[in-house]
C-alpha cells in the first residue's frame, strides 16, 4: 500500500450528478462486485447483511475506528467549468401501444399526464469537468486492476454521460487521501459535531453505512495540472 | 464469457437530420449542448442524444422479439417494461421478483434496463451521443474521424414550411365545406361569419444532408447474446433507416455504420460491424454470430419452458395472462 494519485481524463466533459461527489472506494466497489458477484449488480439483488459488502481490502487501506471505519481515499477532486441543466425525455409509443397492448375487456386508455405511463421531461444537473482526481492509499496494481471495468462515472451513463478517456493511477509523495497539502478536508469523515449525514464507505446508500459526517466542499477547489488531460486516440 | 466491447460508428445523414432541442414561436431549433473542445474551454456544438437513440433501439428490439415469439399482445405493465423501461414508484415487492426473471430470461431487459417499483434495474449498454464530425467536436473524436476544416455551424440548414388552412380555399369550400347558411351556429353567432384562416409558416433547424456524425457504444459484462439484442434492433431499424423527427417531411434516412473493439485485449484495432441504411445491410460475421446466438437463445427459452414448465415465455412477458402456446 502507497500513496496514490489517480486520474480519470473525461472524453466531452459532461459528467451527471445532482451533488457533485465522486467517491473513488464507490467506483472501485462497483468494479469489484461486477467482478466478484456479478449476479448481485445486474439482478439488483442488494442484501442488506454484510456478505454483500465489497471487500476493497487488498485495494485500498482500511481506516478509522470499530464501526465507523472507511477506506483511505478522497472524493473526487476537480475543476468545474461550467454546470448547466439538460433535459431528457420519456414518450409512449402510441402506434405501439395501439398494436401491442392487449386491454381485455377494459376500455383502451394509457394516461400519459399521471401514474407508471406518464410521459415525463427530466432535467439533469450536468457538470462540465476536464478531469477528476483522486488521492487515496492502496495497491496500485489492483486499483488499476478495477478501473480496467469503469468506462464511464456520474449518474446517466447509459445515455452518454460521463465517458472516461483514461485511467491515470501513480504514486504520489504524500498520503491525501483524508487531508490534503493545506489541511483541507478532502472526504467525509465521520464527527458527531459534523454538519451531515452521509455514507462513509460503499454501498453509501445503505443507512447502515450512513454517520454524522464533516463533509468537504468538491467541484470549487479541485486541482487539475497542466498536461493532465491526455490528447485524443 | 462476458467480455467489454466497443462500438464507434459513423453515422452519415441521406435526408436532413431534424432532432429539435428548443422552440421559439414557429421555430425550431436543433439540440444542443455545450461539452469541452480541445483548449478544455466550453464550446456549442449540436448533437442527436443518446439517450433519444437508445429508446428508438429500446422500441425496435421489443419488436423483434415479439414478433420472433409471435406475441400478438401484452398487459401494459409489461409493454412499459419492454417499450418505455419501466417506471420508478409504488410497491416494489411483488415486481423485483418479476424483474428478476426479466433480467435472467429476456437478454433485451438486461442490455437497456429499466426501473422497476422502486429500483433501477441497471442496463449493460452506454449509449453515446451522435455528436457532428467537426472541428468543436476534436477534444471528442478519435483522431481518424476528426475533420478540423468544417464547422457544425455550416451544417445547420433552416428548413421552411406551410401550413395552409383549406377551408378558406374557396374551391374545396364550395364542393366539401358545408354551406353556412344550413350551419346550426352556437347562440350569439351570426350566419355567414369567417373565422381566420388557421394557417402558419414555420421553420426547422435540421443538419444538412450528407453531415457525418460519430458515435460511440459500450457494452459492458455482455455475451454474444446480449450483443445478439442490439444487432436485432439495427436489423429492424434497416427496414426503415430513418433518425430524428419530421420523418413524414423527408428528414432523417440515414446510413449507419459501426467498427468494433474488444475492450479487454486493449487492442485500438476496430473491425468492421455492421452497416445499414437505404437499400444497404451489411452485417459481419461478428454480428450475424451474435443475431444468431440472441435467435437461438429465444428458441431455447421458449422450448425449455414450454417442456419443463407447462408454461410459456409468452406467458412470462404478458404477466402470466398470455395463451399458452
Amino acid at each position: 500500500m502507497m500513496p496514490l494519485r489517480v486520474t480519470a481524463s473525461m472524453v466531452d466533459g459532461r459528467v451527471a450528478s445532482s451533488d457533485g461527489r465522486f467517491p473513488l472506494d464507490s467506483i472501485l466497489a462497483y468494479a469489484w462486485m461486477a467482478v466478484h458477484h456479478p449476479d448481485r449488480v445486474w439482478f439488483n439483488y442488494a442484501a442488506t447483511d454484510q456478505s454483500i459488502d465489497p471487500d476493497l481490502s487488498g485495494v485500498l487501506e482500511r481506516r478509522g475506528e470499530g464501526e465507523d471505519w472507511y477506506w483511505a481515499c478522497s472524493l473526487g477532486q476537480y475543476r468545474k467549468v461550467q454546470e448547466f441543466i439538460e433535459f431528457i425525455h420519456k414518450r409512449t409509443d402510441q402506434a405501439a401501444a395501439e398494436r401491442y397492448i392487449d386491454f381485455g375487456k377494459r376500455r383502451g386508455k394509457i394516461d400519459t399526464s399521471a401514474g407508471p405511463y406518464k410521459n415525463w421531461r427530466l432535467p439533469i444537473i450536468v457538470n462540465l469537468i476536464p478531469a477528476i482526481e483522486w488521492y487515496c492509499v492502496g495497491d496500485p496494481d489492483e486499483v488499476r486492476r478495477l478501473l480496467r471495468y469503469i468506462t464511464y462515472i456520474g449518474g446517466h451513463r447509459g445515455k452518454g454521460y460521463g465517458l472516461v478517456r483514461e485511467w491515470r493511477v501513480e504514486p504520489w509523495p504524500e498520503d491525501w487521501s483524508i487531508y490534503g497539502p493545506e489541511g483541507q478536508l478532502m472526504r467525509a469523515v465521520p464527527d458527531p459535531a459534523g454538519t451531515e449525514m452521509c455514507g462513509i464507505r460503499p454501498p453509501y446508500w445503505s443507512t447502515r453505512n450512513q454517520r454524522i459526517c464533516r463533509v468537504p466542499e468538491v467541484g470549487r477547489c479541485g486541482r487539475v495540472e497542466t498536461g493532465a488531460v491526455s490528447a485524443p486516440r | 464469457m462476458s467480455k467489454h466491447i466497443v462500438l464507434e460508428g459513423r453515422i452519415k445523414t441521406l435526408q436532413a437530420l431534424s432532432h429539435i432541442g428548443s422552440s421559439s414561436g414557429p421555430d425550431a431549433f436543433f439540440n444542443k449542448t455545450t461539452v469541452l473542445n480541445e483548449r478544455l474551454e466550453p464550446e456549442e456544438v449540436c448533437l442527436y442524444t443518446g439517450n433519444g437513440f437508445r429508446g428508438m433501439l429500446r422500441d425496435l428490439a421489443a419488436e423483434y422479439l415479439m414478433d420472433k415469439l409471435g406475441i400478438a399482445a401484452l398487459d401494459e405493465e409489461t409493454f412499459s417494461m419492454f417499450w418505455e423501461g419501466g417506471s420508478i414508484g409504488g410497491p416494489q415487492s411483488m415486481d423485483i421478483d418479476k424483474a428478476r426473471r426479466y433480467r435472467s430470461l429476456v437478454p433485451m431487459y438486461s442490455l437497456f434496463g429499466g426501473g422497476v417499483g422502486n429500483q433501477m434495474i441497471e442496463g449493460k449498454m452506454c449509449m453515446g451521443s451522435m455528436y457532428p464530425i467537426c472541428r468543436e467536436c476534436s477534444n471528442i473524436l478519435p483522431r481518424r474521424f476528426r475533420a478540423d476544416h468544417v464547422s457544425w455551424r455550416e451544417m445547420m440548414v433552416d428548413r421552411s414550411y406551410t401550413r395552409k388552412d383549406d377551408s378558406k380555399n374557396e374551391r374545396l369550400r364550395e364542393k366539401y365545406l358545408q354551406h353556412t347558411a344550413t350551419l346550426a351556429l352556437p347562440e350569439g353567432k351570426e350566419k355567414g361569419e369567417r373565422k381566420p384562416p388557421q394557417q402558419m409558416r414555420y421553420s426547422i433547424q435540421t443538419l444538412c444532408e450528407g453531415a457525418q456524425l460519430y458515435q460511440r457504444i459500450d457494452f459492458a459484462w455482455v455475451e454474444d447474446v446480449d450483443l445478439g439484442v442490439f444487432v436485432s434492433a439495427m436489423r429492424a431499424f434497416r427496414r426503415h433507416p430513418y433518425l430524428g423527427g419530421n420523418k413524414g417531411k423527408g428528414h432523417g434516412l440515414c446510413e449507419i455504420t459501426y467498427e468494433w473493439r474488444d475492450a479487454d485485449s486493449g487492442s485500438d484495432a476496430n473491425q468492421h460491424f455492421l452497416t445499414v441504411g437505404s437499400d444497404l445491410c451489411d452485417f459481419s460475421p461478428a454480428a450475424t454470430r451474435a443475431l444468431e446466438a440472441y435467435d437461438d437463445y429465444l428458441m431455447r427459452v421458449y422450448m425449455t419452458y414450454l417442456e419443463s414448465n407447462k408454461t410459456t415465455l409468452k406467458q412470462l412477458l404478458s404477466g402470466g395472462a398470455g395463451d399458452v402456446a
